[in-house]
């Protein structure tokens, strides 16, 4: 311990020892670790500005596919390959609509005990693999993260049921579609259904809530411009 | 003696080798000894046995332009030159009779030996010699002292003195490579065991004869007589575990897939030869380890579950969402890409979510049904939507669109009305009402 008139001289001053104030540095990202660019809306939301090893997107929320897209954007247009396996029905238009490079998109068609197969083909192999965790025990939830850790895989858990352990977990707090008018009394309706617009909060594992609003298909309104147009939300 | 017929497709136009591969192929059915001289010109030898030679050549001709429906000139001589330009004009050249044939040729047709350029032709004809035959008067020392050995060859070639003999192209060497099992092979283990020196054996074969390949067919026949094959894109670059690695997990997807007995014989043939100089051009190419790596899970995973099940969505043409989008087996054959600018297709974002087509009612606020009449128009104001018993207000829509597609056609044709509606409960989906009833095409998410 520091005794004598330095201890007193720091107390007196406030000052603290390096050694004291080590545990309140944050840590710095290691090097190593994987980072793949992301579309400027959405980096905000994830540590380290990009996507990182386990994130989870919560399924149930309308608007989680746009979403899932505008996610996948950022790496297809880096030329890294992203692959999507297990969730059928999924219109590959609407990924591209999103700013997905469609060229660098697999979509892997597979469901019950194949998709587990599927994702272990794939860990290890593309940069970012996306997979509903339904299809996963505890046991091989955590062997796929390992290996995509360890494989430097981006892993995506398409969240059907908790997965614990993600970097980031987001989820569409509020998608509100825009375009579309009331029309009341009309045997036609006027405009159509050309934007949406995604309120995502994120938590990280590191501590802290973000939010973030996501336009996935463009066509956001400046902020000086008022719609006025029905008055709705 | 032999003598040589040269067939020539005066509308040969392509330059590439590889497209003139079919013509030989039928021509191969008329006689197996042929030399290509350049794509659209080959000679042959002919022997006694092969009977009249104007019957010959009115079988060449026939074959030809009914295998590969190409027009073809022929012409036989002694000699390759004067059957070259026998050629032209379709002639048959008696024996011995080739110096006479040439002789009135123009002096230009000297070039046709590739020994003299247009230059010295030029230089002939102002010298005042015009034909072949003048040429061939000139003494071959004057001549070799004057315009050189080349042109001294050409001189002997145009009198008839000097033949050269062909050169016989090489049939397509049998590059398939198989092993027979003394047992069949019950697990993936033996079979692996055995593919390793298969593939090995393979790539050494291709690599005697400087080349290497960019497909690989995996074939399997089964102790039941079946065969299961199929076909693998590979980087030509890769060694030969790698292929070993790719022929083990193919034998995996159909030993532990099931529907597969056990082997007999492994069989690989090669696809997309390559010379090796040209693969390794491949070195300079964009493509870097993380995607080299990418494409290798992907090929694993088709091994997994059948490449069919990998896929790559591209656009194709079309105006309904389904036909709009088709899904290509990732390394396959490529779809054809859209071509025109489709109007009324609904513009971007389309729904998120296809093809699960719920049924579904539009109902006004009453609950009567809504229709689309024939002009565009609603019968009513949409105000709540069924689906599934549940009833959920609309707080939002647009619409309908409706589309006549293929009207001349009764087996193509449609129609249908497309509503774009915000429901309640914050989802927004995309309906069509067609053949009287709604339903839904997709869901924004």
């Amino acid at each position: 311990m520091v005794n004598g008139v330095p201890a007193e001289l720091a107390a007196e001053l406030g000052l603290r020892l390096a050694g004291e104030l080590k545990p309140a540095v944050r840590v710095p990202l290691k090097a190593s670790r994987h980072i793949l660019p992301v579309t400027p809306d959405i980096s905000a939301l994830l540590p380290y500005g990009g996507l990182a090893t386990v994130t989870t997107l919560m399924a149930s929320r309308v608007g989680a596919t746009s979403l899932l897209w505008r996610l996948l954007a950022g790496p297809t247009q880096a030329g890294v390959w992203c692959a999507v396996v297990g969730l059928p029905h999924r219109y590959p238009l609407a990924a591209r609509a999103a700013g997905v490079d469609l060229e660098r998109l697999a979509l892997i068609e597979a469901d019950g005990p194949r998709i587990a197969d599927a994702a272990g083909a794939l860990v290890g192999g593309v940069a970012v693999l996306v997979v509903p965790s339904e299809a996963f025990g505890m046991q091989q939830t955590r062997r796929l993260t390992a290996r995509a850790r360890k494989g430097g895989t981006s892993l995506v858990w398409w969240e059907t049921r908790p997965v614990p352990g993600a970097d980031a977990r987001l989820e569409v707090a509020r998608a509100r579609w825009k375009g579309l008018r009331e029309n009341a009394g009309r045997r036609y309706g006027a405009g159509r259904l050309d934007a949406c617009e995604l309120d995502v909060a994120a938590r990280w594992r590191t501590g802290g809530d973000h939010r973030a609003r996501i336009w996935p298909y463009g066509g956001q309104t400046p902020d000086n411009v008022i719609d006025l147009r029905g008055g709705r939300p | 003696m032999t003598r040589t017929a040269v067939a020539w497709l005066p509308d040969w136009e392509a330059e590439d080798a590889a497209a003139f591969e079919p013509v030989l192929d039928a021509l191969d059915l008329v006689t197996p000894h042929i030399e290509v001289l350049e794509p659209g010109c080959v000679a042959m030898p002919l022997r006694r046995r092969i009977g009249d030679e104007a019957d010959f050549c009115e079988r060449l001709i026939d074959t030809v332009a009914g295998l590969v429906d190409h027009d073809c000139l022929t012409g036989v001589a002694d000699g390759l030159f004067a059957a070259l330009l026998a050629a032209r004009t379709g002639r048959i050249v008696p024996p011995g009779g080739d110096a006479a044939f040439l002789a009135p040729f123009d002096i230009a047709g000297l070039q046709t030996t590739g020994l003299v350029d247009t230059e010295t032709c030029e230089t002939l004809r102002h010298l005042g010699i015009g034909t072949l035959g003048a040429f061939c008067d000139l003494p071959g020392a004057a001549v070799a002292e004057r315009f050189g050995a080349r042109a001294r060859q050409a001189q002997a070639l145009a009198s008839g003195e000097l033949t050269r003999p062909l050169a016989i192209r090489q049939a397509e060497p049998e590059l398939t490579v198989r092993v027979d099992a003394d047992d069949p092979y019950e697990t993936v283990e033996q079979a692996a065991f055995a593919a390793r020196p298969l593939a090995e054996r393979l790539l050494e074969t291709l690599g005697g004869r400087n080349l290497t390949c960019t497909r690989v067919t995996v074939t399997a026949h089964t102790v039941r007589g079946l065969a299961r094959e199929r076909t693998w894109q590979l980087d030509p670059a890769a060694p030969s575990t790698e292929l070993a690695r790719r022929v083990r997990w193919q034998l995996e997807g159909w030993l532990t897939g099931g529907g597969t007995d056990a082997i007999a014989a492994i069989e690989l043939t090669p696809g997309g030869l390559l010379g090796l100089l040209e693969a390794g051009r491949g070195l300079w190419d964009f493509k870097d380890a993380a995607t080299v790596r990418a494409e290798a899970a992907l090929r694993h995973a088709g091994g997994l579950l059948g490449p069919d099940n990998v896929r790559i969505a591209v656009e194709t043409d079309g105006r309904d969402l389904p036909e709009r989008c088709d899904l290509d087996t990732w390394g396959g054959e490529a779809a054809a890409r859209r071509t025109g600018p489709w109007p009324g297709t609904l513009p971007d974002p389309p729904p998120a979510v296809t093809g699960t087509g719920e049924d579904a009612e539009v109902l006004a606020v009453d609950g009567t049904p809504v229709s689309v009449a024939a002009r565009g128009t609603m019968s009513h104001t949409p105000a709540l939507v069924s689906l599934g018993g549940e009833r959920i207000p609309v707080i939002a829509w647009a619409g309908p669109w409706p589309v006549t597609e293929r009207w001349w056609n009764d087996d193509a044709a449609r129609r249908y009305a497309r509503l774009q509606v915000e429901l309640a409960d914050g989802r927004a989906a995309l309906l069509y009402l067609e053949d009287r009833r709604w339903k839904v095409a997709g869901w924004y998410d």
